[in-house]
């Protein structure tokens, strides 16, 4: 009998163009001895599909394959409904190598490069600012105004600009004029401004230059338009590279999953989820940032808002730090462990809180843990271990962190960064409001906080955590400043404002309508 | 009795399509054998599986790993003087067919007819053998007595039988293992060989009325390798080529119609009597007699005075120098066609024995350029399978020692040609060099001699056969320059340097060259001294006359093999 | 010119005949659809001012049209002919490509070949009786049903039909079924002795 049965896998695999190790034929052959004759045939079909799924080096299948595809066929049974909320750390996010001659993007996973530990090394450094720069220069080259005129169109007449390496500019000796160059603005010498990208550094003259909206901070990524002459980059007008909708990006790379989380496609594309999403439409999400939990005010604030929910409880509650209003003191561990306990039995008052809404915690610049380097992993498991027994839907994670919720990204980060960056201009802008400017800057930046390294350190091989490109749906931004929210290029970028500070002041997001709405919990 | 008469019977019928397991020794004798018998397994669609295997751990190793599942295993020129079953600890229902020319075969191999079947005929095989009697004993009552027979104390706790009839049968029990051990020592005290495997598989074929020109043409290379690598005499070479002989004739019959005349690209295989010089079709004339061991040694062309007396032969001959310092194939042809007869002439003048310069044996010819003889096949053969190149392993070589013998692949032959001279030229001048410098000394029982380490081609010499060969040269040149009498007919022990990393020295025994019994008590000799003195020595290779030492052990080794041989 | 991006493709499929697939021109070939979306809007706009009445436009829209059609015919041969070059090797190699393989080809085009296995191999199986015929052995007529066959690299065991355990380690000589060890010989791994 099981002779006959496995003549037939064998056979079935060979019509597949597949051949069976001896073990793994044996192995199969034990495998489907439970199962009845007439579902013998199916169950083979699917276990060859999901064999073909993994990559395979040779049509000679060993033992540990066959075992592995028999799993995930068992485990397709299971319903997965935890893709529609997943929480992604930034310490997790996919890596991708851009291959310029391929032009796309390849996992390094698949290039055999190895997962970083978080101190890197000099390598890792000059990769940042090398990565960040080929990822702007490759979006900008195929923006329009830089790609060639398509032959057959009749409009002749659109300025298209070539983008320029600086190197051509080193190495001509008359005057350029008209040159569009993409590079970082940096301080080589004091007071004196280069821009530099990787095939050089020019020095720059900004007496006549023309700052378009946004914040341009040292080491952000400028394109400059001006003339050359004599070593000197005269420069007429910065701009920023333009950004470009994560609609396009996909357009052009598939659908390689950039966020992070479990599935292999971008979510974006399951219309399972966009259905789930649609009908979904009482989910909400409450984005509250400051959460002193060792001030009483807060925490009536807090009770009265949790009464409001109880009766529609949101999807997710994303709390941001920093926890406590006085950082410091030899207490401080004990005393936010106790905080955390009260809260929880806050928590535990509204049972359907309890039951239907997730929390998450994402530390802020001054709560305890290791420097103040980005990315922050989350806050330690001996503070937050109690919370987290008495309410299991709950998670701590880093910042920044990455939220996929059905077919939409968000991006939270915590950190005063809008101050920073206006601290940090070449020119603070005299028009518009400076929450335009920081939206249009990090949009366009393709980077949650595109600072030097001496104001805003990032773990070098991290940098990736706080990439936004390909554009997310929401960057929640919370910041000490003002709340304010903006949307560009299909993007919203939101600050909710600090709850104690802003008259407790904290939005809503409603993902099926895309719709924020700011609230206040006044006396 | 585990041997087999009729071959096609009890051998390949029982096979019947069923996978086979053929390990192969490490010889052109093997080789060919293994060519006939993949060529039959072909025909009749036996899957088998192909081993070649250089020693007895080597064998072990690759039973281990290719024997799942297999019922038959054959052995070819391998596993027939030692006890296979003990090594190989195989299942039950496994088969192990061996065809081994090595002799003595061991008794458990001999007498376990359920297991191992000899491919032997019993009357060759069994002059010699003990009677089974004399070697193994079934009594059951021995049993309790076995292990305390070399003690005279009996443990107090055990109830014995006082009784005289208990000390009556242990006193037995010691008188028949005294004479069995006597016996086995006597039946293996001297190592010699036997029928040519190849021989026995072809003789299989023509029963089976398979047998083609080709597998003739193997069993011919099969039966010249022996002789050539003095295993066997003369006189037994002899009656294979008599026999040999009417095969040929049988299949290369060419009717006097010279419309029937068979294709020229089929293999013809003709009988002549070669001349013994070696490669001299693919060398210069002058080259081939300054390499061929008789006449060499005869000449003495190591010396200045033996150069002109070779000068003067072949003045005598009328060849003109020139000629034959040419390559053969560019040699005048009525010089090419006329050798023979020359020679014959000037034979007596200079001493000669015909039968050392004329050899009866066989060449083939196929196509319009091809012509070889079987010693110069065989010499090929085994240059490519001992190949010191470092790049290949040792299968790589008996996998292109295997096309070698393939008559189609022409220049894997001119190739292996040019190796061969190679290792001729390396075994002359290390000749040269051991007498010059004296280095072959008499150790009383036996002449011995050692290469040095870092002598120019060493590689050459840690193979087997090409030791053997380098053996025999310095035998016969010794011989030939050597004043005392006694020393002449005293055998040889030649020890070369075998891996310089592990410090192995590899050394191998040769009987006296006046012996033509070519049997040797080298092996037991070798066997007893490293017993004597605990050196380390790997008894692997299936030839029990050669062994690997370290070579520190060297001395005291040598120590022992003198007094032992005394 | 019109036309000429597309004619680039199908030069650089004649240039790689014999040898193996290029990667998968994406660049080429947006440009391509860019080009025929570019022509195609102002055929769109030249027709409706011809219909409002202005003349002479025709001969244009004629000329784009001509354009447009040239740059389908190219297009669609391309991705026609990288699709038979596919599927010739799932005849050839069998249905796992070797990585550099898969590294020329595009998704949908991995996609396509894994469609086709599984098409392909419903149908074998739904031939003959006793599980199927396999059509991809035998390409050519065998000569003998059994052949010598030669290991050139380590592949470990493999396992015969009539169940017998084979061990291909390098430089072992076996003799085989043919039918059991044509893929292997195909993806290199035996070589066949010839006499």
């Amino acid at each position: 009998m099981s002779s006959k049965q496995k003549s037939s896998i064998v056979s079935a695999f060979k019509m597949h163009g597949l051949t069976l190790r001896s073990e793994a034929s044996k192995y199969l052959v034990e495998a489907l001895s439970s199962i009845s004759e007439s579902d013998v045939a199916e169950c083979i079909d699917r276990i060859i599909e999901s064999i073909q799924k993994q990559s395979l080096s040779s049509s000679m299948l060993d033992r540990a394959t066959v075992e592995q595809a028999v799993e995930d066929c068992n485990q397709e049974q299971e319903e997965d409904n935890d893709k529609v909320l997943t929480v992604i750390d930034a310490f997790t996010v996919p890596r991708y190598t851009y291959m310029t001659e391929r032009k796309k993007f390849l996992s390094n996973k698949a290039l055999g490069i190895a997962d970083p530990c978080i101190h890197g090394d000099s390598k890792d450094k000059v990769d940042l600012f090398r990565d960040r720069y080929t990822i702007l220069h490759q979006r900008t080259s195929r923006h329009d105004l830089f790609t060639p005129t398509v032959i057959g169109s009749r409009d002749t007449k659109a300025k298209k600009f070539e983008l320029k390496p600086i190197e051509f500019l080193l190495g001509s000796t008359a005057k350029l004029g008209d040159i569009i160059v993409l590079g970082m603005l940096t301080q080589l010498k004091e007071g004196k401004w280069f821009l530099e990208d990787p095939t050089g550094a020019v020095q720059l003259d900004l007496t006549k230059a023309n700052f378009h909206t946004g914040l341009f901070t040292e080491n952000s990524f400028v394109l400059a338009e001006g003339w050359y002459e004599d070593e000197l980059f005269h420069i007429n007008a910065f701009g920023f590279p333009p950004p470009e909708p994560s609609r396009t990006t996909r357009n052009f790379f598939g659908n390689i999953n950039f966020f992070g989380g479990q599935s292999e496609t971008s979510v974006k594309a399951s219309s399972r989820l966009r259905q789930i999403e649609q009908e979904n439409e009482t989910a909400m999400f409450v984005f509250l940032s400051d959460l002193w939990l060792d001030n009483l005010k807060v925490f009536e604030k807090l009770r009265t808002l949790f009464t409001g929910f109880s009766e529609s409880p949101p999807t997710c509650f994303v709390f941001s730090g920093n926890f406590s209003s006085t950082p410091y003191g030899s207490t401080h561990i004990k005393e936010m462990k106790d905080n955390f306990d009260t809260l929880a039995n806050l928590i535990l008052e509204f049972p359907s809180l309890v039951e239907h809404s997730k929390f998450i915690f994402i530390p802020g610049p001054r709560d305890p843990g290791p420097a103040n380097i980005l990315p922050r992993p989350s806050l330690p498991e001996v503070i937050t271990q109690g919370f987290q027994e008495k309410i299991p839907n709950s998670r701590f994670t880093s910042n920044p962190c990455r939220i996929q919720y059905c077919t939409q990204e968000i991006v939270v980060f915590r950190e005063d960064i809008v101050t920073k960056m206006c601290r940090n201009c070449v020119k603070f802008p005299d028009q518009g409001d400076v929450p335009e400017h920081f939206a249009k800057t990090i949009i366009c930046q393709g980077h949650l906080c595109p600072l030097p390294l001496h104001v805003s350190p990032i773990y070098w091989a991290h940098d990736v955590a706080l990439r936004t490109y390909p554009l997310p749906d929401v960057i929640v931004c919370a910041d000490k400043y003002d709340s304010f929210s903006v949307s560009q290029v299909d993007c919203q970028v939101v600050n909710p404002g600090s709850f104690p500070r802003n008259d407790y002041s904290f939005k809503v997001y409603y993902p099926a309508n895309r719709h924020f709405e700011e609230s206040k919990i006044s006396d | 009795m585990g041997f087999i008469n009729d071959l096609r019977k009890d051998f390949y019928d029982v096979i019947d399509h069923q996978r086979v397991l053929i390990l192969v020794g490490f010889d052109v004798d093997a080789l060919a054998a293994c060519k006939i018998l993949l060529h039959l397994f072909q025909c009749d669609h036996v899957p088998y599986t192909v081993v070649p295997v250089s020693g007895r751990e080597d064998l072990e190793s690759a039973y281990q790993e290719n024997s799942e599942g297999v019922k038959y295993v054959v052995m070819l020129n391998c596993g027939g003087n030692f006890d296979v079953i003990e090594l190989l600890q195989p299942e039950d229902k496994v088969l192990f067919y061996i065809c081994d020319s090595h002799r003595p075969i061991d008794v458990f191999n001999a007498y376990n007819a359920v297991q191992v079947k000899m491919l032997v005929e019993e009357r060759e095989a069994g002059d010699d053998l003990p009677e089974y009697d004399q070697v193994f004993r079934d009594d059951e009552s021995d049993e309790d007595d076995s292990g305390n027979e070399s003690e005279g104390s009996e443990p107090s706790g055990k109830k014995r039988r006082f009784n005289p009839e208990a000390l009556e049968k242990r006193r037995n029990r010691r008188l028949w293992e005294e004479k069995r051990t006597n016996i086995l020592f006597e039946y293996e005290q001297y190592s010699k060989y036997g029928k040519s495997a190849a021989l026995t598989m072809y003789q299989m074929a023509w029963k089976m009325s398979k047998d083609t020109n080709d597998l003739l043409w193997l069993a011919i290379l099969g039966v010249t390798d022996q002789f050539i690598n003095f295993k066997v005499d003369r006189d037994v070479y002899m009656s294979y080529i008599d026999e040999l002989q009417h095969h040929v004739s049988r299949h290369n019959h060419r009717g006097d119609d010279v419309e029937s005349t068979i294709s020229v690209n089929c293999l013809r295989i003709t009988y002549e009597e070669e001349l013994q010089l070696t490669l001299y079709r693919h060398w210069s004339l002058f080259e081939s007699l300054c390499h061929s061991p008789y006449l060499a040694c005869k000449f003495r062309v190591w010396t200045m005075k033996g150069r002109k007396k070779l000068h003067e032969f072949l003045a005598d001959m009328g060849l003109p120098l020139v000629q034959c310092q040419q390559k053969w194939t560019a040699m005048d042809v009525n010089f090419k066609d006329e050798i023979s007869s020359m020679i014959l002439d000037k034979m007596e003048k200079y001493g000669f024995d015909k039968q050392y310069v004329f050899l009866p044996s066989f060449h083939a010819s196929y196509g319009y350029k091809n012509k070889v003889c079987a010693t110069d096949v065989v010499l090929a053969c085994s240059s490519v399978l001992e190949s010191i190149d470092r790049d290949a392993s040792m299968t790589d070589s008996f996998l292109s020692a295997l096309d070698v013998l393939t008559r189609a692949n022409v220049e894997a032959k001119e190739k292996c040609l040019g190796l061969a001279k190679m290792q001729t030229k390396a075994i002359v001048s290390q000749v040269q060099s051991f007498l010059d410098m004296n280095q072959i000394v008499s150790a009383g029982p036996f002449l011995y001699a050692f290469i040095q380490p870092g002598t120019l081609d060493v590689k050459f010499f840690s193979k087997a056969i090409c030791l053997q060969r380098l053996a025999h040269y310095t035998l016969e040149a010794y011989a030939s320059v050597c004043k005392s009498k006694k020393n002449r007919a005293l055998p040889l022990v030649l020890g070369a340097p075998l891996d310089a990393e592990l410090g192995t020295t590899i050394i191998i025994g040769i009987p006296p060259i006046l012996d033509e019994s070519r049997r040797s008590f080298f092996g037991k000799a070798f066997e007893q001294a490293g017993e004597m003195t605990n050196s380390r020595m790997l008894l692997d290779s299936f030839d029990s006359h050669i062994i690997q030492i370290k070579s520190e052990d060297k001395s005291k080794f040598f120590d022992a093999l003198i007094g032992v041989l005394q | 010119m019109f036309c000429e991006k597309a004619l680039d493709l199908i030069r650089e499929l004649q240039r790689s005949r014999g040898a193996s697939l290029p990667p998968f021109n994406e660049d080429t070939l947006r440009h391509v659809l860019e080009e025929m979306k570019a022509l195609y809007e102002q055929n769109q706009q030249d027709v409706n001012d011809a219909v409002q009445g202005e003349a002479g436009l025709f001969s244009g829209v004629q000329i784009r049209h001509a354009a447009l059609e040239r740059n389908k015919r190219c297009i669609l041969a391309y991705l026609q002919n990288r699709l038979k070059t596919t599927r010739d090797m799932r005849w050839e190699f069998g249905s796992v490509l070797p990585a550099d393989v898969k590294y020329n080809l595009s998704e949908a085009e991995i996609q396509w070949f894994n469609k086709y296995n599984k098409s392909l191999a419903n149908y074998m199986r739904s031939l003959g009786e006793d599980g199927g015929l396999d059509l991809t052995q035998d390409m050519k007529p065998p000569k003998t049903l059994y052949i010598e066959v030669r290991c050139k690299v380590d592949h470990g065991e493999f396992e015969t039909q009539e169940g017998s355990i084979v061990l291909l380690k390098k430089n072992s000589q076996h003799f085989l079924l043919r039918s059991e060890c044509e893929h292997l010989i195909r993806q290199g791994i035996l070589e066949h002795i010839v006499h």
